[in-house]
């Protein structure tokens, strides 16, 4: 059932809170077999459904997501409960305070159920890279869910509760959305705060809301969008709002599909399908042309230069001093080094000495800062393209979900999925993942990116589209 | 790219990791196949870009900030402490 339907009935008494919340919980149990949570919290959850029910019998609004069951990928900050981003370095670590996105949300009567599986601090795209093991897919329990955002996707589509946070640095949300049939949008960089996000790139990262419904994530946007005076990078504008309509009129609409993620040689059976999407789209009235990004070809490089170089910054501050595990020895350094050899794994490592590479002397400029002209490249390259479209559409990964363990020894392939993904992260544009349809059984997304600011155009195509 | 067990190792040290000599030809290798992979990047060099547009903004508004909801979510201090609640299975 989707939150929207779920708040609407508590907040008119015919539902009670805590016998919602239970039914989550129960479906969590059922659910263990998917990996897809770290942790559950049902004294918690229990004790902020009773209170939601007591402000109904008082006549009090609860919110506009009153009872809802929510899940939070675990490197999203919540006070009094353990957060490890999957990894074994964070093991006993607990959150002081409350990421200001959940605070929103728990301020219009969401309840957190429990926090999801991930790859580890963000890095990966499978959702294989967890210290407590992968999360399967539940169309397919043999396929990945996709990643970093693996638990929240699959508990989406698990059906365990109706609204997940994810976070997204080049596609963790959209991706994971993508390969399990849900609904993910990574809003305009600065829409939703990143406090109380656990940092992996931060000039990339953003916390998206994962849902069955296009309406769910509006609603949830909407709520967490907004300045925080603790991220100075938040936007002061407002989020605009849409008409939740399943056939809207979309003449005057133009959608522009650029041709570097719609070669000839790529087309199968996933751009076929989205492809298809589209012609619904051109059914409604809107216009479909051409448009050329030519530095979309460069974006995998650009990405994992500047988000491996801001990673092995960012999780400098993992050496058993102030957060969580420690190696125990006499020597400082060694306490570090053993500290960050034995609590951080395989793909993170791997990263950090990519990125502490791309940011050594004498590398520096060959590779970050080119990344960092590339990117300001592609910026004003997929602005121009959208001066005369209103939006871009492509696939969301230019495959279904592969099987477990197809692509865990191979790192470039695994970083390929990211393919149509990172671009939007690197600029800042936002970009919608919307289910269109299925190849063999599995789901396939299409992914909407509009102007800076203009989440609603995304929400309105992608509710054509999905129908909810 | 150049990247030998050395460099392996001197990055390692850099970024305060300890990487086992059994493993590091095969890290290398790894950093080899994937810094060749991003090195395409060099061949963006003097592209020109096109003039960035304005950002056209649409429906947006300017609002205040919701102050009160803020300073309700933060978390309370005593004594210097910040207060937070019970943490679950701790004595």
């Amino acid at each position: 059932m989707e939150a929207a339907i779920i708040a609407g009935a508590v907040r008119l008494g015919s539902r009670r809170a805590l016998d919602v919340v239970k039914e989550a919980l129960d479906r969590a149990e059922r659910a263990q077999h998917l990996g897809a949570f770290t942790e559950l919290h049902p004294e918690h959850a229990l004790a902020c459904a009773a209170r939601i029910d007591a402000q109904v019998a008082a006549g009090n609004n609860p919110g506009r997501l009153a009872g809802v069951p929510i899940a939070i990928k675990d490197n999203i900050a919540h006070a009094g409960m353990p957060m490890t981003a999957a990894s074994r370095i964070l093991r006993g670590y607990t959150a002081p305070r409350t990421a200001t996105a959940l605070a929103r949300l728990e301020a219009e009567g969401a309840v957190v159920i429990g926090r999801t599986n991930m790859d580890e601090f963000g890095m990966g795209s499978s959702g294989e890279n967890s210290a407590l093991g992968p999360t399967l897919n539940p169309v397919d329990t043999k396929h990945v869910p996709g990643g970093s955002s693996s638990g929240s996707a699959a508990a989406v589509a698990a059906g365990v509760v109706p609204l997940a946070l994810g976070s997204d640095t080049g596609g963790s949300v959209r991706q994971p959305a993508s390969f399990c049939g849900v609904v993910g949008l990574k809003p305009t960089y600065g829409r939703i705060s990143r406090s109380g996000l656990l940092a992996f790139a931060s000039s990339l990262d953003q916390i998206g809301p994962m849902a069955r419904s296009v309406r769910d994530v509006a609603i949830a946007t909407h709520i967490m969008a907004g300045e925080d005076p603790l991220d100075s990078t938040t936007l002061r504008s407002q989020m605009g709002t849409m008409a939740a309509e399943r056939k809207p009129d979309l003449s005057g609409v133009t959608i522009g599909l650029p041709e570097e993620c719609w070669k000839p040689s790529d087309l199968g059976d996933v751009h076929r399908t989205v492809r298809a999407a589209i012609d619904g789209l051109e059914a409604l009235g809107a216009r479909v042309r051409q448009v050329q990004i030519p530095s979309l070809s460069a974006a995998i490089p650009t990405y994992y230069l500047l988000t491996s170089a801001e990673a092995a910054s960012n999780l400098s501050r993992f050496d058993g001093i102030r957060y969580g595990d420690r190696a125990v020895s006499d020597d400082l350094i060694d306490t570090y080094t053993r500290t960050r050899s034995d609590g951080l794994g395989s793909e993170v490592q791997r990263r950090i000495l990519l990125g502490t590479f791309a940011l050594a002397e004498g590398w520096a400029d060959d590779l970050y800062r080119r990344a960092n002209a590339v990117r300001a490249r592609m910026r004003a390259e997929i602005d121009h393209a959208l001066t005369d479209t209103d939006a871009l559409m492509m696939p969301t990964a230019p495959t279904t979900a592969f099987r477990l363990g197809e692509k865990h020894t191979d790192p470039i392939q695994m970083y390929l999925s990211d393919i149509f993904t990172t671009p939007p992260s690197l600029t800042g544009h936002p970009a919608l993942s919307v289910p269109a349809g299925t190849v063999n059984g599995l789901p396939v997304g299409a992914q909407i990116v509009t102007r800076h600011h203009d989440e609603p155009t995304a929400m309105r195509l992608g509710m054509a589209i999905h129908g909810r | 790219m150049p990247v030998d067990t050395d460099t392996v190792r001197e990055m390692a040290s850099l970024a305060r990791l300890s990487i086992p000599d059994d493993r590091l030809e095969g890290v290398a290798a790894d950093m080899r196949t994937i810094l060749d992979f991003m090195g395409e990047i060099s061949n963006w060099e003097g592209s020109p870009a096109p003039a960035a547009p304005a950002t056209r903004r649409r429906t947006d508004t300017e609002h205040e900030p919701d102050g009160r909801a803020l300073i309700e979510a933060a978390a309370d201090v005593d004594a210097g402490e910040v207060v937070v609640p019970p943490i679950k299975g701790a004595s």
